[in-house]
């Protein structure tokens, strides 16, 4: 068969030019016996089932999953909330400041949430401890938008105990360090956006507040979740993911450098 | 076993396959080591997401070989299994050996036996 410069570029983007090469080469020798169909059907399914987790695959489809839960679920469930938030819910009325702070850091984290557990999931699989722990407070965190006290309080103090108990726990801390990282991230970028659009000339942004989010706010929200997702993955790396010895293992069972 | 080290079935059939081969262990006999042990023919790109993804966590390392024409001048990259991805296998098969302790399902299948 002949080289096909084209397809081993495309693949090589994903994986490297080493593995690329290599890829190519096995389905080519591969190829010698099972035909040119074959070879096009196996490069198309290498392709998706190489391409489909990696960092920039997992933040388009996190984008996507971001969009679908705004524009469905968020809105269904803001529908159901509760008219000026008179309900006492679970806290009460006894402990205002205690509510602040569960409804704030409920309401801060579920948007950053709705970004990043598809992100992660989709990026280092259900196995990871970064993933389970942000499956658990997307879970959380998503009846904040109810905007009923009683759910509101609910999902603030199970997010302070899962943060307590992941902070407690060894295995557990690293995950949530990562997981907090991004969303400080994510808050001081979206931050900063915000108050962008009172220095800047009024051509750029809005100065009026409810304007917010302004005309530039889709591109903000890209550039701040791209750069979040950046730190997600070299925070991975730095502090979840452990390299091996470089030892080599034998069918016989001798291990050499 | 550590759960953060711990296999899945595909992953222990490709080291177990990688260990078999010894120097000759890349994509192509690979696939057909699984293919001809256990009847299964798993397709090029899970076969390169589960090296990929074992060489992430150390477990595999590869070493490049020589051009052949067959393969379009490309080298082959051979499949070498390392100290940790020893150590996972021989966990992940002790676990399974345990818990097959005292079942006598291998004599059963092989001397065609049936429990009622």
């Amino acid at each position: 068969m002949r080289k096909i410069p084209f397809a081993e570029w495309f693949i090589s983007q994903d994986v490297g030019p080493e593995r690329g090469a290599a890829i190519m080469g096995d389905l080519e020798e591969l190829a010698a016996t099972r035909g040119r169909i074959w070879f096009w059907i196996e490069y198309i399914r290498t392709l998706i089932s190489l391409g489909w987790r990696t960092g920039g695959s997992a933040f388009i489809l996190a984008m996507v999953c971001l969009k679908l839960m705004f524009g469905t679920v968020v809105p269904w469930l803001m529908a159901h909330r509760t008219p000026g938030l008179t309900d006492p819910g679970l806290l009460g009325e006894s402990s205002p400041q205690v509510r602040m702070l569960c409804w704030n850091l409920s309401l801060v984290t579920a948007p950053f949430l709705c970004f990043a557990m598809p992100f992660v999931l989709i990026r280092f699989g259900l196995r990871d401890r970064l993933t389970r722990l942000s499956c658990a407070l997307f879970l959380v965190a998503l009846p904040v938008f109810s905007f009923r006290p009683w759910f509101m309080d609910l999902s603030g103090v199970m997010m302070i105990l899962i943060f307590a108990a992941a902070l407690i726990s060894t295995p557990w801390r690293k995950p949530l360090a990562v997981l907090a990282a991004n969303c400080l991230t994510a808050v001081v970028l979206k931050v900063t956006y915000f108050m962008l659009q009172f220095v800047l000339p009024t051509k750029v942004f809005s100065r009026k507040i409810y304007h917010v989010p302004g005309p530039w706010a889709p591109f903000a929200d890209a550039v701040t979740f791209a750069v979040a997702a950046f730190v997600c993955i070299r925070l991975h790396r730095w502090l979840l993911e452990r390299r091996a010895s470089p030892g080599i293992a034998t069918a016989a069972g001798a291990t050499y450098a | 076993m550590n759960p953060e080290r711990s296999l899945g079935e595909f992953e222990q059939i490709v080291l177990l396959a990688a260990l078999r081969l010894g120097d000759e262990a890349y994509g192509v006999t690979i696939l057909a080591e699984i293919a001809a042990k256990t009847g299964r023919n798993p397709s090029p790109g899970a076969l390169y997401t589960t090296l990929h993804r074992m060489e992430d966590k150390g477990l595999v390392t590869f070493r490049d070989g020589s051009p052949t024409p067959e393969r379009g001048g490309r080298a082959k990259r051979f499949v070498l299994v390392t100290r940790e991805g020893r150590n996972a296998l021989a966990s992940a098969q002790s676990a399974y050996q345990s818990l097959l302790q005292g079942l006598d399902l291998l004599d059963v299948q092989m001397f065609g036996g049936a429990y009622a």
